[in-house]
């Protein structure tokens, strides 16, 4: 069944000027994701992941800049847009959680003051009727007594509930888009699945398109549909997760699953991936994962691998799949 | 156990922190344990549980409130000083952040020779061909030698670490959530490392780590915390497959699996108690999924064997073992 995709991100370069040179944190990345749909946008640290969601929300910083692409949210592009229309957008349409809930709430608001601030701003309820919403949202995410919770200051709440506040916030104006930056990397293993549960939930219930940015493959495993691979600020492999989980092709992607160890499983070994992710500044020529990659061909050393479109649902950046290639030229490079 | 025979035994050890006005926090609560030459024994449970506490208790960093510990026939707590310090570099410590482990000012040749100097070791040349001898072990270059901690990344701050371990020829090692803070693909390769080591040189290791599924790929006993005390121990598959308590299944059920059908996720409901206020009976009953007997909130339930070499502290646990 092909959806409709709801957030349509093309091709978009973000780059950081620092004193060592340029810092390509996001080199030419394209997504598609569609309504009730959960994209996983999976890495090691440093890929650029964060970088990714900063930019589709616009909330790149100088010395950082978006350097082109396009992100499309529902036919209109959004590095098209003014900064005040961005206002509506951020938290309307397209809502945020990250990882760390403490560096994103105000310290020195009660719970109350930040969700109620949320729906004035974006016109949705304000006065006695936004509390009562706030209520209904705390509640609704599965906070224990929100009436009394709604007076707490943020250090006041366990992580756990800290992260739920940051949901109620995050869907408080009925956004269409979640993008969720390692919404459970903080939090232990049985809080985490109390988290990944309300997400799940919430998605389900609304229908949100959702980038899930995580690190974890068994999240990835768990809560997506589908997965794009990120190294060195490139998608590497996109795909449905199952095909993923089940038969890897790039040669970072299988790396990268030998690596986790399996619960339970001694018996399926951890393979490492030798050497260490390149610096940004500095990137090898040719395909960025050469330098550790155990299938390289001289040509890798030489050019950049295009993405091959190796069916109808598998992209992979890299030479090995270059016959496969289903359509007739790839994607264009800068 | 391996017929090895014991190396490490730790009785009642318990870490008491004072807390103010007359309270006290239970970050270690009367645990019992041992740990058999070359055995490597993993130490799970979510943050907060007391592992960090209970492995300093166990390399003798931190003094325990109460309890023993005996290495090798040797009880630690009451031997002279001087005995003490002979028998100490047998057990070594590894953090998960080595950075903070490592003098900045030193180069790498002076951090993990400074142990061999202690075992006066004589000679510059000596010591210095044998720190390169430990950092080639743990898959550094030696010729890097020279450098400071900050030239090196995560993970080869953290081989750093192993090869100054290493240096004191340590009979068991302590490593607390040594790859917590890497990539899995460094994470990969420290956890080579380590294995590779404890082969070679039939080191016994205490691996302290939040990640079940990470403890199940390097141990041949597994011992689950929860609130200070240990709920479960048992060899590594049975723990696994077939877990006694209802925390050890809620934390299973709750790893996110990769490769193979999830199973049904047992919700714990709200948060981890305070160790400050320890719940009555079973400090696991406010979030216990079971339906309790009366026990579970009067009575603390103690390790009990359930099944052959496997214990687990659940009065509900004990009363099925009971019935079979
Ligand atoms: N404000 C910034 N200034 C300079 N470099 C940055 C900035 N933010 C991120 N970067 C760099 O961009 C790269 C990608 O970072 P990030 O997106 O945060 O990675 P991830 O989220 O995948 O861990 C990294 O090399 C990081 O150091
Ligand atoms: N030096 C200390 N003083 C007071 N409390 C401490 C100290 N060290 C640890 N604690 C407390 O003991 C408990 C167990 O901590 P810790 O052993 O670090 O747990 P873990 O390593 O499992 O996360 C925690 O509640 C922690 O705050
Ligand atoms: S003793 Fe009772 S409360 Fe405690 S874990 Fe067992 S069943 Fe649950
Ligand atoms: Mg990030
Ligand atoms: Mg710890």
């Amino acid at each position: 069944m092909m959806r409709q995709p709801l957030l349509e991100v093309q091709h978009l370069r973000t780059r950081f000027e620092t004193y060592r040179g340029t810092l390509r944190a996001v080199d030419g990345v394209s997504l598609t994701v569609s309504r009730g749909e959960t994209v996983a946008l999976v890495g090691e640290s440093g890929c650029g992941k964060s970088v990714a969601a900063l930019s589709i929300m616009r909330l790149i910083r100088p010395p950082g800049r978006i350097a082109g692409g396009r992100v499309i949210l529902d036919g209109r592009d959004l590095l098209e847009a003014s900064e005040v229309e961005m206002r509506g957008i951020r938290g309307g349409r397209i809502a945020m959680v990250f990882q760390d809930p403490l560096s994103t709430l105000n310290p020195t608001f009660t719970v109350e003051s930040q969700v109620t601030e949320t729906l004035r701003v974006h016109r949705v309820a304000a006065g006695a009727q936004a509390r009562d919403r706030a209520i209904e949202l705390l509640d609704a995410m599965g906070i224990p007594a929100p009436r009394e919770r709604l007076r707490s200051y943020p250090h006041e709440l366990s992580g756990g509930m800290r992260q739920r506040v940051m949901i109620a916030i995050a869907v408080s104006c009925q956004p269409e888009v979640l993008i969720a930056d390692e919404p459970t990397t903080a939090l232990d293993v049985t809080l985490q699945a109390q988290i990944m549960d309300l997400l799940a939930t919430i998605k389900e219930e609304r229908g949100l398109a959702t980038v899930l940015i995580t690190h974890d493959l068994g999240i990835v495993a768990q809560f997506a549909e589908k997965a794009a691979v990120m190294y060195a600020g490139q998608i590497v492999e996109e795909c449905p997760v199952s095909r993923l989980m089940e038969e890897p092709l790039h040669p970072y992607t299988s790396g990268l699953l030998r690596c986790v160890p399996r619960l339970g499983r001694p018996d399926v070994p951890i393979t490492p991936i030798e050497g260490t992710v390149p610096d940004l500044v500095s990137l090898p020529a040719g395909c960025r994962f050469a330098p550790r990659c155990p299938k390289v061909m001289a040509r890798c050393r030489q050019a950049m691998p295009p993405p091959y479109e190796v069916d109808a649902q598998r992209l992979v950046r890299c030479f090995l799949y270059a016959g496969a290639d289903t359509a007739s030229a790839a994607e264009e490079e800068d | 156990m391996s017929s090895d025979g014991v190396l490490l035994t730790a009785a009642h050890v318990t870490k008491h922190f004072p807390a103010g006005k007359r309270r006290v926090l239970r970050a270690v609560d009367d645990v019992s344990l041992e740990i058999a030459r070359g055995e490597t024994l993993g130490l799970v449970g979510e943050s907060g549980c007391g592992k960090t506490t209970l492995g300093k208790l166990l390399c003798l960093l931190e003094e325990p409130t109460r309890g023993e510990i005996w290495l090798d026939g040797t009880d630690l707590l009451h031997i002279p000083p001087n005995e003490l310090r002979e028998l100490r570099p047998r057990l070594q410590m590894i953090f998960q952040d080595p950075f903070a482990s490592l003098n900045p000012h030193k180069t790498i040749e002076q951090i993990v020779g400074l142990p061999l100097r202690i075992k006066s070791l004589r000679g510059k040349a000596r010591i210095r061909e044998r720190v390169h001898e430990l950092l080639g072990m743990v898959g550094l270059d030696p010729s890097q030698s020279g450098r400071f901690p900050h030239q090196f990344s995560g993970g080869q701050r953290q081989r750093i670490g192993i090869a100054r371990a290493l240096a004191c020829e340590p009979e068991l090692i302590i490593a607390d959530e040594p790859v917590a803070s890497l990539d899995v693909s460094i994470q990969a390769q420290i956890l080579q490392v380590l294995r590779d080591l404890q082969a070679r040189f039939h080191l016994a290791a205490i691996f302290i780590s939040h990640d079940i599924s990470v403890v199940s790929h390097v141990s041949q006993r597994i011992a689950v915390m929860y609130l200070g005390r240990v709920v479960e121990l048992g060899p590594a598959q049975d723990v696994i497959y077939d877990p006694k308590h209802p925390y050890t299944r809620a934390l299973l059920s709750a790893v996110p699996r990769v490769g193979e059908a999830q199973p049904e996720a047992t919700l714990l409901p709200g948060d981890i108690p305070s160790p400050i206020a320890v719940p009555r009976g079973c400090r696991f009953h406010t979030r216990c999924y079971l339906e309790q007997v009366t026990e579970c909130g009067t009575g603390e339930p103690g390790l009990r064997e359930v099944a052959n070499g496997h214990f687990a502290a659940c009065h509900l646990a004990r009363s099925k073992a009971a019935e079979s």
